[in-house]
This record gives C-alpha cells, structure tokens and sequence, in this order.
C-alpha cells in the first residue's frame, strides 16, 4: 500500500509542470514600446532577442496593430515563428502623443495583472517608440531592451533618474498626495537613444517635463538614499565679492564655476502652519571642482560660498515648486505629508489639490561642505 | 493513561501551533484587514494577537482539567455522547472546510503565478495524496513535518528587506484615524490568517511536561502575531492606499520586486516554496478531522482519512471560480471565528459550572 502510495505521488509531483521551454523557441521580449495611431487603436513594438547561433543578428524588431496590449501581442505571435515570452520584458515604451492625450494607466492594467511580468520593469517615455525600438545603435548589447534597461537601471543607480520602475509608477499613481515622473528617452538619428529629461504627469497622463538636473529636489524629500547628482554652480564674480569671500588668489575671469557632489542628505517636509510648508533640506557635499582653481583660506569663507550656494538652491527649488504649483502637480509628495496630519487624514484628491494650489512654500536647503578632496 | 499515545516534548507545540496559524492567509491578510481599518489595520493584528493569547490561556486551562482528553473527547464528557456527537461532527465538518480552503487557497496561487491551465482536481490530487501520506504516518510524523517547515521557510522573513527599501512612512500616519468599530472589523476578518492556535485542543494529550505548554503556545502565537504584524506594516507602508486594494496577495506582489543577481524572479520561487507552508496546516488539519471521526463514528482513523480526503477531492471539482473561493474563505473565517475566539470561553465556563455542580452533589 505505502510502496504504491510513493510511486503514484512521486509521478503524481514530479509530473506538476508548465509546458516545456525550449530555449531557441522562445522569443524573448526585452523591450516593448506603444504607440497612439488612432482615437483607440495602438501599435505595439516588440524586440527580440535571437538565440540562434546561425544568424548574425542578434534581435528581432516586429510591430503590430490592436487595441489592447494582448490583442497587440495576439497580432505579434502571428508575425513570428518564436513563442512570445514577456518574463525578460525589462522597459516598456509610451509615445509621448499618446501619454499627453490618453494617459497610460489603462495600458499598465495587464502589467500588473500579468504574473510573467515583475514590477520591476521600466517605464519611460519617448517621441516616438517604434523608431526608438527600430534604432540600430545600441553600443555593445545584444538588442535595444537590453540596451535601453542598463541605460535607465544605470541612471537609477547612480545619476539623477527618480525611481521609474512599474511599482514606483503605481505607488505615486494610485495615492492621492504625489504625482509620479517618468523618464522621456531622446531618439535621434545615428547616435544611440539617451535620456533626455524627466516627465511630469497629472494622474496618468503627462503634462510636462523638468531636467534632469532638478530631479534633484524632488528626491530631496521622496527618497532617503538616491544619489542626487553632482551640482555645479556658476556664481559671478560679483556675487562673491559682494559676500566678502576671501580668496587666496584673484580670479581672472567674471564666472566662478563650482561643482559640488552631495554624500548624505536629509530632506523633510514640515507643514508649519495653515497654508505654510516649510521643505527643510540637509545636504553635506563636498567639492569635486572649481574653475578656476582657488583655495579658500579660512572657515569665514567657507561659510560664505555656503551661503551663496544655499540662496542659489533655493531660488532653484522655489522656482520649480511655482512650475509645479502651475501645472497643477505635487510630485514631490506634499499632499501625502499633509495627508498624514490627523487634522487633514480624511481630505479627498479634489480638496488635497485645491489646498496645495494655495500654500505658501518656504524652501529652506542647507550646504555644508565637508570635503574639498586633496587639496584644500 | 492510554497505551497508544506516542509523547512529544512540549516545546514542539511551538513549532505545530506556530506553522498551522501561518498558511494562506498571512499572504493576504494586510490587504483584507486595510479593507476594514485603513492604516491602523496593523492595530487589528496587534488586538487579534492579545486576544488569542487570552483565549489560549482559557484553552490551556480546560485541557490541565481533562488531563490527557481532546476536545472531542471533553465535549463527551461535558455534553454526553449524544449531544457531544453533534458538536463534534460540526467541528469535523469545520477542519474539512479549513483543510479545504488552504488547499484551493494554494492551487489559486499556483495557477495564477505560473502554473495556468493545471487543473484543479489535477492539483488537489496531489496535495491530498502528500497529505494522506503524512497522516498515516501518525503524530509524530506531522510534529517533525511542522518542526521542518518552520525551519525550511521561516528565512523568506529576510526577503522582506529589499522592499524596505521602498517604504514612506507618511503611508502609515496618522496612527488611530479608524474607529474601534472599524478595528474590530478588522479583527474580525484577520480570524482566517489567526486560526490555527484551536490545534491545541487536540494535541495536547500528545504533549509531554504539560505545564511548559503555556509558554511554549504563548510563544508560538505571539510569533506569529508579531510576523503577521510585520507583513502587514511593511505592505501597508510598501503600497499606496489603491494599489493594496487592488492586489490579492499583497506579500507575493510586493516579493516580485525582490531580485537578486543569480534570481531575477524571486516570487515565483517563492510561491513554490510556499507549499512547504501550508503542508503543516494541510496534515495537521487532516489529522485532526480523521480523529473526529474515528471519535464520533469509531471509525479507524485511517479510514477516516480516506473518507475525508474523497470528500474534499469531489468538493474540489465544483468550487474552483476566483469570487466563490473569497466567499468560501470568508465563511470559513466567520465561522471559525465563533467557533474558537468566542465559543473556548463558553466552554471554560460550562465546565466550571458543571464540575461545581458535581462537587456539590
């Protein structure tokens, strides 16, 4: 009896398995991109990657038209000889006509529902996403999703990209209080696609972008530990003079170029009184350039250059918050902070949006500049 | 004292009790309590949590009463064989449900991340057969099954730390906004994930140095107060309030974002794994109906592990649709929650009662 019982559950459990998964018959999607053709069909761009030692390319671009993202993929089985597969599927691509006109919320409802794909894909926008996936210059990797993964995992790590993968996107997304960013990749002829700037959205759909330089202050207070940046500075001499920085030697030209890199920083939003947010930023940075190279002889100046970096910080913030504030967007999550106040908890979006167009901001960013690496 | 009972030490109720309360609800308790309590829904947990442990307290001290009986045979002695039947076979009919909906609990999960298109029955097939297997085996084996369990999977606890990465903490604030009618709510729906502390009514005979048991059932429930208590705030601070809403198995959806340089896909390991789970609470369960009855109808307890397990395996081919399935966890739930948060109470003090009127007399 029990000698029966291991036989017929060992074949019983040894037999539990997905249909079989032949590596060559796969097609492997790293990549796909959408386009707006009409009021509500789309083109879908996949690339795939080739397993087939035989052929010199090593991927497979192949587009087709449909309504929904299945139905797309259904039209793109059709169209090779490969099973389609989406659990490499890294970065999906949104056309920037159809992230300003329809929003892309609808199209991400099957990512998420969709068990083969991770939340840890990317999202970014782009002109024009079959020409982007279409590019043929993608460096020294095998497809333009590989490609255009380590391009926007990279920035991630360690440059100035916020967090844009599919669960940040949702999270901002589906809470009330922040409005999420997505990063718009750049498509030109004979160089590889880069990252350009930074989207904005009003719920799903895109309503403007920043630089990427001032990413900067909306990880300030969204993120404990993103690498902000470097930031460089382009003070005029007068500035300095005014201030009273003492330099040991005289600068030659009318500009003072200072680039600073920042190595810890703590950002918090305060909500001081009716109508009041006080962002209180902490960054220790130190100085990896200066042009021209000068050495500040004592504490006071120190101090001083401080000063004038703060004010310049600030005006930077202050100014991006009015864009914000214009756009009718809160991407650095202010609601969410004001949300958290017992006295607010259960304000809903209309009257959370209709507060943060009429609060007062009072940027306030400290510097203090701990290293000037080797030299003084 | 009976012959036949084979002794475990009494810390092993730690590791029985422990993983039959940990299965398929942990996956989604956050977001069904969220639900009810918003973000004080680890508030819930923590209330749950205390109640248990007074309730497992009331347990313990019934049982010291009826040294070496289970609850079967204490309902005999309360109610006579007759009235005691009854509520015995309801019980019965309980475990079957429980055992029932962690196993179409599990083939849900299983067929949503990556086995689509297995069929049900295919799947419970198998589960059943595993379960049977165990069984037979007797206690001891399911004591070592619960013991290796909880060795084999209490590490995925660490897993957790790479969504911490993620986390606001504003999500959270302001603590206490829910009212206690809404906590309560929660505490109500957490019952499903909490059960599994009952098991101690039925193996406590099986227990050696009985008055250790108290700190060691105290301590298996509150671990896993505490680990369910974890989950949920880490879920509750990983999602926003819409997306948590939305996911079923909140804890799987926030493990697909673990990744690590060999596994690009972590929560289907995951899932996998989770099988080793919820076997405890499979066996346990089986265990414990199969023993009810061989009580009620006297039985041989290996043909009532037959017997159950056919029932549970025609049930299978009938309920397998995504809303039966919640309803069905819903009811199992509710029902256990009268049966073992509020009826133990009841049954404490009916014995006092009797045992007063006995001494009298």
């Amino acid at each position: 009896m029990k000698k029966w019982f291991i036989l017929l559950s060992s074949l019983l459990c040894t037999a539990c398995m997905p249909p079989d998964k032949i590596l060559e018959r796969q097609g492997i999607s790293t990549i796909i991109g959408y386009d707006l053709l009409d009021e509500d069909t789309y083109k879908g761009t996949i690339s795939l990657l080739q397993f087939d030692r035989k052929e010199e390319k090593t991927s497979v671009t192949i587009s087709a038209v449909g309504t929904t993202s299945k139905q797309i993929r259904q039209r793109l089985e059709q169209r090779t000889s490969h099973d389609i597969t989406s659990g490499q599927l890294r970065t999906i691509l949104f056309d920037k006509d159809m992230t300003e006109m329809l929003g892309i919320a609808s199209f991400l409802d099957t990512m998420q529902r969709d068990t083969s794909i991770g939340s840890l894909i990317f999202l970014a926008i782009t002109n024009n996403a079959e020409d982007t996936i279409n590019n043929n210059n993608y460096e020294e990797f095998p497809d333009m999703g590989s490609y255009i993964y380590q391009l926007l995992d990279k920035h991630e790590r360690k440059e100035m990209l916020i967090d844009s993968n599919l669960h940040d996107f949702f999270s901002s997304l589906y809470e009330f209080g922040i409005d999420p960013t997505l990063p718009i990749i750049a498509n030109k002829k004979g160089v590889a696609p880069y990252i350009n700037s930074v989207a904005l959205f009003k719920d799903d759909k895109m309503v403007g972008s920043i630089s990427l330089k001032k990413t900067l202050f909306i990880k300030l207070f969204t993120k404990r530990d993103a690498f902000l940046g470097d930031i460089t500075f382009n003070i005029p001499v007068e500035v300095l003079e005014k201030k009273g920085v003492t330099l040991v030697e005289k600068i030659k030209g009318d500009k003072f170029n200072i680039t600073i890199r920042p190595i810890k920083y703590r950002g918090k939003i305060e909500f001081s009184k009716e109508e009041a947010v006080n962002l209180n930023a902490n960054i220790s940075v130190s100085t990896i350039e200066l042009q021209p190279a000068v050495t500040f002889n004592n504490k006071e100046s120190i101090k001083k250059l401080e000063e004038i970096l703060e004010e310049e910080l600030n005006k930077e913030l202050g100014d991006i918050l009015e864009v914000f504030r214009k756009l009718e967007i809160d991407p650095i999550g202010i609601g969410r902070k004001i949300k958290s106040i017992r006295k607010y908890s259960n304000t809903n979006e209309e009257d959370l949006r209709e507060k943060y167009s009429r609060l007062k901001f009072k940027p306030n960013i400290t510097i203090e500049i701990k290293r000037t690496g080797a030299v003084d | 004292m009976k012959s036949n009972i084979s002794f475990v030490n009494a810390y092993i109720a730690f590791f029985i009790i422990h993983t039959s309360q940990i299965g398929m609800g942990i996956l989604g308790v956050s977001r069904i309590i969220y639900l009810e309590a918003r973000q004080d829904a680890w508030m819930s947990i923590l209330l749950s949590g205390l109640y248990i442990s007074i309730i497992t307290w009331i347990m313990i001290s019934l049982l010291n009463k009826y040294e070496n009986c289970n609850l079967y045979e204490i309902h005999e002695i309360l109610f006579g064989r007759f009235l005691g039947s009854i509520i015995n076979t309801f019980i019965v009919i309980y475990f079957i449900a429980a055992n029932y909906s962690i196993i179409i609990g599990y083939i849900e999960l299983s067929l949503t991340w990556g086995y689509e298109g297995f069929y049900e029955w295919g799947a419970t097939l198998v589960l059943l057969l595993l379960t049977i297997y165990a069984v037979s085996g007797g206690f001891r084996v399911i004591a070592g099954i619960c013991f290796l369990s909880f060795i084999m999977t209490i590490w995925l606890v660490f897993v957790m730390y790479q969504p911490l990465d993620s986390i606001k903490f504003a999500r959270i604030l302001p603590i206490l906004s829910a009212s206690p009618s809404e906590l309560m709510k929660g505490v109500f729906k957490s019952s499903y994930t909490m059960l599994g502390f009952e098991t101690l009514y039925f193996i406590f005979p099986f227990l050696k140095e009985k008055n250790k048991i108290l700190f060691f059932s105290q301590l298996a429930v509150w671990f896993t107060t505490l680990l369910i208590l974890f989950s949920t705030v880490i879920s509750i601070l990983f999602f926003s309030p819409k997306e948590l809403e939305r996911h079923i198995w909140p804890i799987v959806s926030m493990i697909s974002s673990v990744h690590f340089p060999f596994i690009e896909r972590f929560e289907f390991i995951a899932v996998s794994l989770w099988i080793i789970v919820i076997f405890p609470n499979l066996c346990i369960y089986l265990f414990i109906s199969s023993k009810g009855v061989k009580q009620i109808f006297h039985l041989k307890q290996k043909h009532g592990i037959w017997v159950i397990s056919i029932i549970i395996f025609i049930t299978s081919l009938f309920i397998t649709k995504r809303f039966d399935n919640d309803l069905f966890f819903d009811q199992v739930g509710q029902v256990g929650f009268y049966l073992w948060f509020i009826y133990p109470i009841f049954l404490y003090f009916i014995s006092i009662i009797k045992s007063k009127i006995f001494s009298r007399s």
